[in-house]
């Protein structure tokens, strides 16, 4: 009998919770402003993405995914291919080696945004450049499949649902139609919502993942570079923010000091 | 508030209930099975058609748990010729789960490698869609596990039994050929 072993124990166990914990515009704000605050040269990469989430939302992905069958054919093809050759250059012991981009990030990006109905626009030479940055390594690269798969999963889910029968509930109970009807809208924006916190991840993580050279951000904090790549954790945008909370308050605290310091000498003078 | 009576004699509170029971019962439902006879890669040799239609092929035999929420099923080949055994596909087995998993993790999480737990090819008797969109196809026994680990074995108990079922297309013999033995449980539960 197969059981579970640790040596991949950084993959999600449970990718969709973090992700539904928190609703999207909340998280988007926190972690958005967050990062802003410490990184201006973030604010590029944050207004992108939320171009790509307004796109998103104002599309019906479901519409999008029923007319582009053979799109979502090849963005799952690609994942499986892609898959079974990271599977296997893991499993070879290569792990954390670096790993070489190979134009196969872009062809999955073109190919779900083409499936999403965004297809090439504005948005697509910044998203192509933060999946480079962020797949300098295995363990990256393993990070940023996984991301892709569950995108198109959770957007396939979406149009399944859309297209899911009604329940097949005895019918001398109509009164359940309603209710049904209900959860199923319910659960189409929850699933909405886990697609734009998915896409919104991608600029998170890759932003955190640039390279050291990086001037260093004006309030110092070392939250962001103690942010797990996986699993996330709505509970890190909370440190973020205590932080520098607590770093604010610190300051605050040695300037008064600071300033009773000096009353209190400029007192001292003046007895004298 | 006194609950409403509606005109067949039944108020909110019973109708409640009575969905609420539906709703268990539903979720404790086996997902239901089926057979299908999908196009192999295998191509049927000695075809007496014009050679501008297209090649007829093998048709290889299939059980598919059917899941209302996801429009791909997942495909047990009981076709005996890769290797007298069963084969499961991997990534619609993951749909079943909520929230689905993807192959790269299972993979990774039960360390299952190629050749020993997963194959890509069985010798072109694996179903010619799936070789198009690409597809990994556990062993059963792997099966088994990869729906234990994921939380869906209640569901496909049926599906991943132990039953002793093939079928073969014989090609230009022009028959299909049945071998069926249904474990008894899962017999009474699915309708094969």
């Amino acid at each position: 009998m197969l059981t579970s072993t640790t040596p991949y124990s950084w993959l999600p166990s449970n990718p969709f919770l973090a992700a539904t914990a928190l609703s999207t515009s909340t998280l988007l704000s926190h972690r958005f402003s967050s990062v802003a605050c410490i990184r201006p040269k973030s604010v590029g990469a944050s207004s992108t993405y939320s171009t790509l989430i307004s796109e998103a939302q104002r599309r019906d992905l479901t519409q999008a995914w029923q007319q582009q069958g053979r799109g979502w054919s090849n963005v799952r093809r690609t994942l499986m291919k892609w898959t079974i050759d990271l599977v296997e250059r893991i499993q070879e012991g290569e792990e954390g080696q670096e790993t070489t981009y190979d134009g196969r990030q872009e062809h999955v990006v073109e190919l779900l945004l083409a499936a999403l109905g965004l297809k090439r626009c504005s948005i697509f030479a910044p998203l192509q450049q933060l999946l480079m940055e962020a797949s300098s390594t295995q363990r990256q690269e393993a990070q940023r499949l996984e991301d892709l798969w569950r995108l198109m999963e959770g957007t396939c889910a979406l149009a399944a649902m859309r297209n899911a029968p009604p329940n097949d509930a005895p019918q001398q109970h109509q009164i359940e139609a309603p209710s049904h009807a209900q959860a199923v809208e319910a659960e189409l924006l929850s699933g909405q919502r886990r697609i734009e916190a998915l896409v919104q991840d991608l600029a998170t993580r890759a932003y955190h993942t640039e390279p050291a050279s990086t001037p260093p951000p004006r309030v110092q904090s070392s939250a962001p570079h103690k942010l797990p790549l996986l699993p996330r954790s709505i509970s890190n945008i909370s440190g973020i923010q205590l932080h520098i909370e607590v770093q604010s308050g610190t300051r605050a605290i040695v300037v008064a000091s600071a300033i009773a310091t000096a009353v209190f000498a400029l007192l001292v003078i003046a007895i004298d | 508030m006194a609950d409403q009576q509606h005109q067949d004699g039944w108020t909110d509170a019973q109708a409640n209930s009575e969905s609420l029971t539906w709703a268990k019962l539903a979720q404790r439902r086996p997902a239901p099975l089926g057979f299908r006879l999908i196009p192999s890669e295998r191509l049927l040799l000695h075809s007496s058609r014009r050679s501008s239609a297209p090649p007829l092929r093998y048709l290889t035999p299939c059980l598919s748990l059917e899941d209302d929420a996801h429009q791909a099923p997942v495909l047990r080949i009981i076709d005996p010729s890769p290797s007298g055994e069963s084969f499961v596909s991997l990534s619609s087995l993951c749909l079943l789960a909520s929230p689905p998993p993807s192959p790269m993790s299972v993979l990774l999480a039960l360390d299952l490698r190629r050749g020993q737990h997963w194959e890509t090819s069985l010798n072109g008797a694996e179903p010619l869609e799936e070789v198009k969109n690409g597809e990994i196809w556990l062993r059963l026994g792997v099966a088994r596990d990869v729906a234990r680990a994921t939380g869906v074995e209640q569901a496909a108990e049926a599906f991943l039994s132990e039953s002793r079922a093939w079928s073969l297309d014989e090609g230009h013999e022009g028959s299909i050929v049945h071998k069926w033995v249904c474990d008894s449980k899962a017999g009474k539960r699915a309708t094969c």
